[in-house]
């Protein structure tokens, strides 16, 4: 048995889901300084959210950079400045679209996933039976979950931005014609490893936003499958939320810290 | 009902446990203690708070009003990760066994002894073995919890509380949804592994028919709160309403 939380109000459920993350954090933090990490646990879970995400990551990666530069490479076209496509398309997917398609794309397969196992694990009372054995839910389910999502992450992120760059190659140059030495003189004068790093420390954010929300919503299910469902459900919707919002703060922030290569005419 | 005189032989000792989810009142001031090396059935209608109440016992509930003492030792205000040195004294047995569906069994049995001795491998697959053997699951070492009947499970989760020697075990309704055949096999577990282990056990039941095989004491609970707490002779000659009522209901269904 566990709180029903169904009829609280929008905002004391908003307060409770980041109260709990939170808390959750906190605690994985505390283990992980004591260095209660399950090795074996940790290579699973990087074979699994590391590994199993990167088909999906590589694609959504590939055909986001394609689309968007044969997007941008029309109406640059008409402007007279085919080769800008190649920055633009390599600034959008290293800052922000490698990133949060990333992150919204594990999201919705590694945190789905975890948040139906750690759920069913709830209500079939296997949670009960890990702390009646004496192991602390947080140190066996969370932690190697929490580290192998932020080891997995930026290079999932890393995978995305350089499919979505290559694919963006293939469209420019092959279908449209712009000369390859062009579009990647272009890309390197633009680019730099600063952008990179913005791209990879958003991942490891929206890592830790997704493991924290679904291990959070997992360890909270309640009611039968049904509560597996909502929480598998909730953990989707909630985190794809909170890393579209967190992501404009983000890139706030790291325009001011790390901004981008200044424009030299 | 008051609260009995504490003996230095109670291995629990539960004073005025309250308990509430959402506002509805499941344990209402239950108060009684279990002695050392015996058996206890608590026995009640659905709903009355039997399984919430022995999740009191190791700790996995916190009460909201009152205390629950283990071998002398208040679990009051203790962190989770104070109650790992308790908890390891106690084996439990949920009601579907609470096998983790990602392991065989064998795996399972071996879980508490990977998690907290120092064991080599070998002695760990032996006495997992030796433990399979003790459940009549020898042959069933590999398998998938998914791939066991209901009475297995319970079998295997049996094997995995007491892989490592509790002083005592809480057994979450043992008997529910098996046939009187398993049913039986399960009692003569329980009756075994106390013997064999001298084993404090409290058994969570509605069937009387496991007071009557595995019981040294018996406690009846009604509306969350201890009504009956005595031997099992006083349990058959006691003339309380609620008693009655339920002895009659389950001799009327045996003769039905």
């Amino acid at each position: 048995m566990s709180e029903d939380r169904s009829h609280d109000s929008p905002l004391t459920a908003l307060a409770s889901f980041f109260g709990g993350v939170t808390l959750l954090g906190w605690e994985v933090l505390k283990s992980v300084l004591r260095f209660r990490i399950r090795f074996t646990e940790l290579l699973k879970q990087i074979a699994f959210i590391g590994v199993g995400s990167q088909a999906v990551v590589i694609i959504t990666g590939g055909f986001t950079g394609a689309v968007f530069a044969a997007q941008a490479y029309y109406k640059f076209n008409q402007l007279g400045l085919a080769t800008a496509t190649g920055p633009v398309v390599s600034l959008a997917m290293c800052r922000e679209l490698g990133p949060v398609l990333a992150g919204l794309m594990v999201a919705g397969r590694a945190g789905a996933s975890m948040a139906a196992e750690i759920g069913s694990m709830k209500v079939t009372e296997q949670i009960d039976a890990l702390r009646a054995m004496g192991v602390v839910p947080t140190d066996y389910l969370v932690v190697p979950r929490t580290l192998a999502m932020l080891i997995s992450m930026p290079i999932l992120v890393g995978e995305a931005i350089a499919f979505g760059i290559l694919a963006a190659d293939l469209i420019t140059v092959e279908l449209f014609g712009v000369p390859r030495t062009w579009f990647w003189e272009q890309l390197s004068q633009h680019t730099g490893a600063d952008d990179i790093l913005v791209g990879l420390i958003k991942g490891a954010f929206f890592g830790l936003i997704i493991v924290l929300t679904a291990c959070r919503q997992g360890l909270g299910s309640s009611g039968g499958a049904s509560g597996v469902g909502k929480a598998t459900t909730q953990t989707v919707v909630y985190a794809s939320l909170t890393i579209l919002i967190v992501n404009l703060f983000l890139t706030l922030g790291f325009n001011q810290w790390l901004p981008m290569i200044p424009f030299a005419p | 009902m008051s609260l009995q005189a504490t003996e230095p032989d109670d291995f629990f000792v539960v004073e005025g446990l309250t308990k509430a989810f959402d506002g509805k009142p499941i344990l209402n001031g239950a108060t009684f203690t279990i002695p050392r090396g015996k058996t206890t059935v608590i026995l009640g209608g659905s709903g009355a708070g039997k399984s919430v109440l022995l999740k009191h016992l190791n700790g996995l509930f916190t009460p909201d009003t009152g205390t629950v003492c283990v071998d002398g030792e208040s679990l009051a205000g203790k962190h989770e990760s104070e109650l790992i040195p308790i908890r390891r004294r106690i084996g439990i047995l949920f009601q579907n066994g609470a096998l983790f569906d990602s392991m065989t069994v064998a795996e399972n049995v071996a879980f508490p002894l990977k998690e907290h001795s120092k064991l080599s491998h070998s002695e760990i697959a032996s006495r997992v073995a030796e433990t399979l053997d003790h459940v009549g699951l020898a042959d069933a070492a590999e398998t998938m919890p998914g791939e066991l009947s209901g009475g297995m499970r319970k079998r295997a989760g049996l094997a995995r509380a007491t892989i490592t020697h509790p002083e005592a075990m809480l057994y979450d309704e043992p008997t529910a949804g098996l046939d009187p055949v398993l049913a039986t096999t399960i009692a003569n577990l329980i009756i075994r592994l106390k013997e064999e282990l001298s084993l404090t056990s409290v058994v969570v039941t509605h069937h009387l028919g496991l007071v009557r095989t595995v019981a040294d004491q018996v406690i009846f609970l009604s509306g969350g709160a201890v009504l009956f707490q005595g031997s099992v002779a006083a349990f058959n000659a006691s003339r309380l309403p609620a008693l009655i009522e339920y002895r009659g209901a389950d001799e009327s269904l045996a003769e039905n």
